[in-house]
């Protein structure tokens, strides 16, 4: 991937988040929807721009909150809204449902329900890259309620030590659920941090679609030239709360509305515009489409049957024989 | 088109919540986004955004009021025509549905004596429970000689080596064709024909000699006038209910039972084990002159049981003693046995206990003899002679004494067998 | 056949693995020569090998197990080694709730060939927090298969397997029993798992024991055979899965059942094997099952207090004789 990207691809990519996260927080507090939801509305700009900037074959993890990361990274929304509801053609076979969706043939090794997990995971992908003498590069998104993990220090020691191609992103939202960065950040800035940790470090408006994939794209040329890891500090906000349920008591009204006003999408809308790279209309043009896409995508998974319960029992050991004999139990 | 407002689900444990503010009146724009309505749910006040852009043409459920998660609440028309989107629909395909193939089943060992309300247990490892099922032996003529008296394998097996039937029948000896013939050893001083026991008698056998090897028996008997017993049996009669003196006997038993629970218990090494329900088992021989044996069939829990119910029972199982078709829920269980040797005109005797219990009633028949009453003159008096055997590890003669009065009392008040219940 | 200390079969199944597929490494604290591994289970192969095969990591076990799992997501086939399998406790989220599930979270998607080694068990008053027998946990954890090799001809066989598989297996070694011989053969072999051994023949009592345990159970055996009581000692080898039916023909034969495992009573994987055989087996049961197990306290440092905690031969001689009524 070249530094000619598609802005146009961007555009559509984010919007397509938008309205499935939309669709996503209707159908839930409908009650069509078993389980968590946690929405990633607001971080458009930092999913796209970092996923666009790595290969089909790089990498990525992401968190509970990882519908936008991984459709960034190439899921796709149709399976995805039939995962959500449970349905038998899920991304997961209905297994893993929203906090955990994956797609290992498009690179990604999933969301992950725990905070930090996905460091180590991706700190072994770059590894096996390295022993493949591949020029693969693993990117692991985490947020910043991740700043105090151990897992999080170890990754990047890890990286650092081992010269790994990982790219740690800290989708920056200001708040760990509830808990604002003053009450769980040891020093005002963590950049700081990983540069002591001794890898390039930066920090960029997350709300910039194109200033993320510029710093994404520059880690991954040094991930792939063997220079090591990178850390990027992603400043961003998510509209809503940690999830359905949050009381939206953490976050003051005013602070909320002044990040609304900062909303990615509009924002590349006018740079798009104001660089003459499509019209308004074709824009809204876009943004229908997407908009149909998801609403068909919707009420298709909702008439998705289920799968039979006895599939509980399906997909955990690889050994058919073995793996149904740990689970049954009693060999027959 | 008019969409539905609904009461959302804001959180994974939310059931209901409460419309407490319309943000917007009938009549009013909304557009998508905006807030419409403020709720409260079980853990905060939120406002609800608006999903559709329009007017807000109903309010369904008025401030102050609690619905259900998924209760439409309002409706919002954006005053078009409803657009039918086009819809792909997608074949999916389902995954195969998988057969578990289900657990091997447990070796099922043997049903207990069921049905029963708690018939008394006997200490038996469930490996000794399924041979004795196996080889129909009674577990309470088994000694256990495993921790606090278990009837263990070991124990079933000794039990087994002295009760099987040495005897073969001549056609089952296989005569190998150039054997030598045998050289036969005469036979002295025998002109009889030995009969071989029956499995039931040598069962019969090994219990008697177990009981009155085991267990010091004493002797207690008492005279009970039955004249009212036999005025309540012809009463019972004249109304169609038919009853014998024994279904008297076993009422009358049951009622000074429940006095006596000591008597109603099985002797357990160091302990005597008093059971809940008097499980009364009646002595019938078999075969019409000589002995072809003796069974004890079980009436469970005859506390609960009336005089009826009683002589209903006890019949039946009679019938299906002398007809072979008693099972294994008739025999098991017993806690004191009635034997009754009154149709053959014998005054008393005394019967061996049927150890692991603890006593056995021994009765003759009703004999016509004369008597004096209260005011020394001779009256007809009906006369039957109870002995109880009992062991002496567990009771005392002071003891039997008092349950054959309190026997007697209830047999020479015997309309009490009928109003006790 | 040869014969070798359980440590050098460890270690030789790990070294002729590396060498038979390029896909395999290792990943663990102190494995590289001359170190080879704190109980030398890796001596003597990055010397062939190569370091960039056999790395050495920062003490960090979540990130150790991560790391690993995220190379087998990624096309290789990790072993990693926990120094002590107390160790584990640092890294349960990677081992529970990642290695474990991330193939049935992702609807099959995931596959994960990746060993975790580690050793256990007490004995060299190594006291509270590096003698821990914790195979119950993991036994506990569907989506993992638990092995626990008693003999280096076991051990060497069901390690080569492990690495073989294309799911997570965590390898359970002890420390007491590295330095025990056994013949192994000579060239490649492979042992199935779920697919228990019985070590001694018998005809009066089943004796089930694992690990360290097993040599316990024999000698017991021997003591048993001196009052004319003829135990079977029987080693699972692997617990999950669990070879249930040798276990269940052998007390159909015998009536009696000993089951002794090293970690503490309480909840243990004893605890599960008597359950599966009362329920599978009630009718043939002659006694109730007895369990052998360390006593519900951690690990003192003291020897004379640790054997006392730990199971002794002479409670298994006793645990056989009471399941047949002699006291």
């Amino acid at each position: 991937m070249g530094t000619q990207v598609n802005w146009l691809d961007l555009f559509r990519l984010m919007v397509r988040i938008r309205y499935f996260e939309q669709t996503a927080f209707e159908l839930y507090t409908g009650g069509k929807l078993p389980g968590f939801l946690h929405l990633s509305i607001g971080q458009e700009a930092t999913s796209v721009g970092a996923c666009s900037a790595l290969r089909a074959d790089d990498y990525m993890a992401s968190t509970h909150r990882g519908h936008g990361d991984t459709i960034a990274k190439g899921l796709a929304v149709e399976p995805a809204m039939i995962e959500l509801f449970g349905g038998a053609a899920g991304s997961c076979r209905a297994k893993g449902g929203s906090m955990h969706i994956a797609d290992f043939s498009q690179g990604i090794l999933g969301a992950n329900g725990i905070i930090g997990a996905g460091i180590p995971i991706t700190v072994g992908a770059a590894l096996s890259a390295k022993q493949r003498k591949s020029d693969q590069v693993a990117l692991c998104f985490f947020g910043d309620g991740a700043t105090g993990i151990g897992p999080l220090h170890e990754g990047m020691n890890m990286a650092m030590l081992w010269k790994l191609p990982v790219i740690f992103v800290r989708q920056n939202n200001h708040y760990a659920e509830s808990t604002p960065r003053h009450e769980y950040q040891g020093i005002p800035d963590v950049v700081r941090w990983a540069e002591g940790y001794g890898m390039p470090a930066t920090k960029v408006d997350g709300n910039d679609v194109l200033a993320v994939y510029t710093a994404v794209a520059q880690a991954a040329a040094r991930g792939r030239r063997g220079e090591g890891p990178s850390f990027i500090d992603s400043e961003t906000y998510r509209w809503y709360g940690h999830n359905i349920g949050d009381p939206g008591t953490a976050r003051p009204k005013e602070e909320v509305e002044m990040w609304k006003a900062r909303d990615p999408i509009a924002r590349f809308r006018r740079v798009i515009i104001e660089h003459n790279i499509a019209s308004g209309t074709d824009l809204d043009a876009i943004d229908a489409e997407e908009k149909a896409r998801l609403q068909a995508a919707a009420e298709m998974a909702e008439k998705e049957p289920k799968p039979p319960v006895e599939a509980a029992l399906e997909d955990l050991y690889s050994d058919p024989v073995l793996g149904s004999r740990a689970i049954q139990g009693v060999r027959v | 088109m008019r969409t539905e407002v609904v009461m959302p689900r804001m959180g994974q444990s939310m059931e209901e919540g409460v419309v407490l503010k319309w943000l917007k009146a009938i009549g009013d724009k909304v557009t998508r986004g905006e807030q419409l309505v403020e709720i409260e749910t079980d853990k905060a006040t939120v406002d609800i955004e608006s999903f559709a852009t329009g007017t807000l043409v109903e309010i369904i459920v008025s401030e102050g009021q609690s619905v259900a998660v998924g209760t439409v609440i309002a409706i919002v028309d954006d005053a078009q025509a409803v657009a039918a989107p086009a819809v792909e629909t997608r074949t999916s395909t389902a995954p195969a549905a998988v057969s578990i193939p289900a657990p091997v089943a447990a070796v099922s060992a043997p049903t207990s004596v069921g049905g029963r309300s708690k018939p008394p247990r006997v200490n038996a490892s469930p490996l000794a429970k399924r041979l004795a099922f196996e080889h129909n032996i009674d577990l309470f003529a088994v000694r256990g000689t495993g921790p606090g008296g278990r009837i263990g394998k070991e124990d079933i097996k000794l039990w087994l080596g002295k009760n099987t039937s040495t005897a073969q029948p001549a056609a089952s000896i296989p005569v190998a064709a150039a054997a030598p013939a045998p050289t036969v050893t005469a036979v002295k001083a025998s002109n009889g024909i030995k009969a071989p026991l029956s499995k039931m008698k040598l069962a019969t056998a090994r219990r008697m000699v177990e009981s009155k090897t085991t267990a010091p028996h004493f002797y207690v008997s008492m005279d009970i006038e039955m004249t009212r017993a036999l005025e309540l049996r012809a009463s019972l009669k004249a109304r169609g209910k038919e009853v014998s003196v024994n279904d008297l006997l076993l009422k009358a038993v049951a009622l000074a039972l429940a006095e006596f629970p000591n008597l109603n218990s099985t002797f357990a090494g160091d302990a005597v084990e008093r059971h809940v329900g008097i499980n009364l088992a009646v002595a019938v021989a078999l075969g019409e002159k000589e002995s072809e044996g003796l069974l004890t069939p079980v009436i469970p829990n005859c506390q609960q049981l009336s005089l009826l119910e009683i002589a209903a029972a006890s019949r039946s199982a009679i019938e299906r003693a002398r007809s072979g078709r008693l099972n294994a829920d008739d025999m098991g269980g017993g806690t004191f046995t009635v034997s009754n040797l009154g149709m053959f005109g014998v005054r008393s005797f005394e019967a061996i206990v049927n150890t692991p219990q603890a006593a056995i009633l021994a009765v003759g028949a009703v004999r016509r003899v004369p008597a004096f009453d209260a005011q020394d003159r001779v009256v007809a008096s009906h006369l039957l002679t109870a002995t109880v055997s009992a062991d002496h590890r567990v009771s005392d003669g002071a003891e039997v004494a008092r349950f054959l009065k309190m026997l007697k009392g209830y047999l020479e008040d015997a309309f009490v067998l009928v109003s006790a219940g | 056949m040869t014969e070798i200390t359980y440590r050098e079969a460890i270690r030789d199944a790990q070294r002729e693995e590396l060498e038979r597929d390029p896909s395999v490494f290792l990943i663990g604290e102190d494995l590289r020569d001359p170190w080879g591994g704190a109980y030398k289970t890796t001596q003597n192969i990055s010397n062939v090998v190569g370091n960039d095969r056999v790395l050495n990591t920062p003490i960090a076990e979540e990130s150790i197990i991560g790391a690993a799992l995220g190379a087998a997501l990624t096309g290789m086939r990790p072993v990693a080694e926990l120094q002590y399998l107390d160790f584990v406790m640092r890294a349960m989220d990677s081992v529970v709730n990642q290695v474990a599930k991330v193939r049935y979270m992702s609807g099959g998607q995931a596959k994960v060939p990746l060993v975790i080694r580690a050793q256990g068990g007490g004995g060299k008053s190594s006291a509270a927090q590096h003698g821990n027998s914790l195979e119950a946990w993991l036994c506990h954890v569907p989506g993992l298969f638990v092995a626990m090799p008693a003999t280096p001809y076991d051990a060497k066989g069901l390690l080569k397997t492990a690495i073989r598989m294309d799911d997570p297996v965590f390898f359970i070694e002890h420390k007491m029993l590295y330095m025990t011989k056994g013949e192994v053969p000579d060239g490649d072999y492979t042992l199935p798992f779920g697919v228990a051994d019985i070590k001694r023949k018998g005809e009066d009592v089943t004796i089930v024991a694992t690990s360290r345990m097993v040599l316990f159970a024999l000698e017991a055996a021997a003591e048993l055979e001196k009052e004319g009581i003829s135990a079977e000692v029987i080693d699972p080898r692997t617990l999950v899965p669990l070879d249930e039916a040798a276990i269940l023909e052998s007390v159909h034969k015998t009536n009696r059942l000993v089951v002794v495992n090293e970690a503490v009573e309480r909840c243990g994987w004893a605890a599960e094997v008597t359950a599966m055989v009362q329920k599978c087996a009630f009718s043939d049961l002659d006694a109730p099952i007895e369990r052998v197990c360390s006593l519900n306290v951690p690990l003192p440092f003291q020897p004379d207090m640790e054997r006392f905690v730990l199971p002794s031969v002479n409670d298994i001689v006793r645990a056989a004789r009471l399941t047949l009524g002699k006291v």
